[in-house]
């Protein structure tokens, strides 16, 4: 099922509400917010500029320091009168960032978490178990109202109490579970304490997941748990919340809602488009959105984007699974390294996390990689054989599936530079 | 497990003053140390060692950044006499009982011989020593 005739839409359709749909959208921030008026003036361009999809290079991008800057209500387009609803992200540092939704906004938004629901097989004769937090964080109400508009019954749980989720799942009969992966297991591992046949007292039949970094090894983890179909979706409050993408019943890739969200994957040193497929930063422009359109938002999540139409009868673009953060990158010796993915080799490896840090240096003119892996009491041993065929096996990990030559170094614990608490993944020592 | 004895294991890289740090720790505690042994490879080593308090020796090191492992050994009374050793070496092999590492313990008149075997032939390397007449500690 589709929800809409958009999500199937020709290419050249697509396009054409696309440029449209663009040129509307700098026209309001260029009329209405002062400061979009300066980054287009400081470039030298007017909206008028904009006469084809290509001309979308010519905008500047927004970045989230920029919402930050403009805390709380600044890069708003709207009047505060016509704004329905705040969300906000909890900043880890500095300012929170704050997003505003008029009453169209909304509209766009339960349109788009309907389209989520739809691709996974969800509606009006399902029970939604939404345990996704409700509060500031998107998470929550984004898909509780996109489950309403779908028809389907929802369970507004939020976070937390364990056991109590449970209860209500077996006994409102769930079919379709909304939260966080990771969450997911831990519902999963504690209900299977009632025995391996566990699964009986559920009637869950889909997941709809999101919100956090997910190595292929946990999708399959959690799946297995519950026995259920996994779909991931992909968002984030700067953009709208979740529903951005989702992944369908025919692909791993994520469908990207093109009739209201236009996206790039630029290189993310250069801030140059890549060719169709290749990974790179994914660069987002909303194009409906009214109280906090954005224009080229610069997300840092990593990922590859291709156009050819897919099994379920969807032409919308679909992206990959989030490969890792912009920020984190490292090229070394011209192949892209991203610190999750060395987190996933080594955890794969070993079947525990580790703490590590990527040294990056130079040895003569080749880039030299070193990688420091802490042993944790997991993974501790009276048998020094077995920490050194240990450090081998990351090593050859590492090598066999991200073709990277890493000379893997075993360190005491907590002897990793620690920032704010958290590990200091990367040590560039070549800059 | 039956008559075996604890060891810690901790972890340690090949630096200057961790080795000091280990004892120090334990030195401030006021746990003595009977037996040390340190054994290396490359860019980090193991550092095994008995002590009277295992556990309290245990939570005191981990408090201090290090991974520490606690696993049973055997300890056996020896004489100061040449062919002792080779005696209890001899009677595991030839039971094909695999000794993984071995270091000695002294204090009083007698030596201590303390060895690793794999664990699942632990129980079974304690009978055939005893049934041999071998002393085997269950305490240090
Ligand atoms: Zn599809």
């Amino acid at each position: 099922m589709i929800w809409n005739q958009a999500e199937s839409a020709s290419r050249e359709e697509i396009e054409s509400t696309q440029l449209k749909r663009l040129q509307e959208t700098a026209r309001r921030v260029y009329a209405v917010n002062p400061f979009y008026k300066e980054k287009f003036e400081e470039l030298g361009i007017t909206p008028e500029d904009i006469r084809s999809l290509e001309d979308l290079q010519r905008l500047p991008f927004t970045r989230k320091q920029d919402l930050r800057n403009h805390y709380p209500f600044g890069l708003f387009c709207v009047p505060m009168s016509e704004v329905v609803r705040i969300h906000s992200s909890s900043g880890t540092t500095g300012k929170p960032t704050v997003v505003g939704y008029n009453a169209h906004d909304m509209e766009v938004w339960n349109e788009v978490m309907a389209r989520v629901y739809t691709m996974s097989g969800v509606g009006p004769q399902d029970v939604v178990h939404n345990a996704y937090g409700y509060g500031l964080f998107t998470g929550g109400l984004g898909f509780h109202y996109g489950a309403e508009k779908v028809g389907a019954t929802v369970v507004p749980a939020s976070g937390g109490f364990t056991d109590r989720q449970l209860m209500l799942m077996r006994d409102f009969g769930a079919t379709v579970l909304a939260c966080t992966p990771s969450f997911a297991l831990h519902l999963a591992e504690v209900a299977s304490k009632a025995g391996s046949e566990f699964r009986k007292d559920y009637k869950l039949k889909v997941g709809i997941f999101g919100a956090e970094p997910t190595s292929e090894g946990l999708k399959k983890e959690v799946a297995k748990a519950w026995g259920i179909d996994y779909h991931e979706v992909y968002g984030l409050s700067e953009i709208i919340g979740p529903g951005v993408s989702c992944s369908c019943r025919q692909s791993d890739r994520l469908h990207i809602f093109e009739d209201h969200f236009l996206a790039e994957i630029i290189d993310p040193e250069t801030g140059e488009p890549l060719p169709e497929g290749e990974r790179g930063e994914l660069v987002i422009t909303t194009l409906t959105k009214q109280a906090l359109p954005i224009i080229r938002y610069r997300t840092g999540d990593i990922t590859s984007i291709v156009k050819e139409p897919c099994g379920c009868g969807r032409t919308h673009a679909r992206m990959e699974s989030i490969v890792g953060r912009a920020d984190d990158m490292l090229i070394v010796n011209g192949v892209n390294v991203y610190p999750s993915q060395v987190e996933h080799v080594i955890a794969n490896a070993e079947g525990v996390t580790l703490n590590y840090q990527i040294i990056a240096d130079k040895k003569g003119h080749l880039d030299k990689l070193e990688i420091m892996v802490e042993v944790s009491e997991e993974i501790m041993t009276d048998n020094l054989g077995e920490l050194e065929r240990i450090r081998k096996e990351i090593q050859a990990s590492l090598l066999n599936n991200l073709y990277i030559n890493a000379d893997v170094k075993l360190v005491e614990p907590e002897s990793i530079e620690r920032s704010m608490g958290k590990a200091v993944r990367v040590v560039d020592k070549r800059r | 497990m039956s008559k075996s004895i604890k060891q810690l294991s901790v972890f340690l890289e090949n630096k200057v003053g961790r080795l000091g740090d280990v004892t120090g720790i334990l030195s401030k505690a006021g746990i003595p140390i009977r037996s040390i042994e340190l054994v290396e490879a490359g860019d980090f080593g193991i550092l095994r060692l008995i002590v009277t308090e295992t556990e309290r020796a245990k939570e005191l090191l981990e408090a201090g950044s290090f991974s520490v492992k606690v696993s049973p050994v055997i300890a056996v009374e020896i004489a100061h006499e040449a062919g002792c050793f080779h005696r209890i070496v001899s009677l595991l092999a030839a039971e094909g009982i695999n000794i993984q590492y071995a270091y000695t313990c002294h204090g009083g008149p007698l030596g201590i011989f303390i060895l690793k075997t794999d664990r699942v032939e632990m129980l079974r390397a304690v009978e055939v020593l005893e049934t041999d007449g071998v002393k085997v500690l269950d305490a240090i």
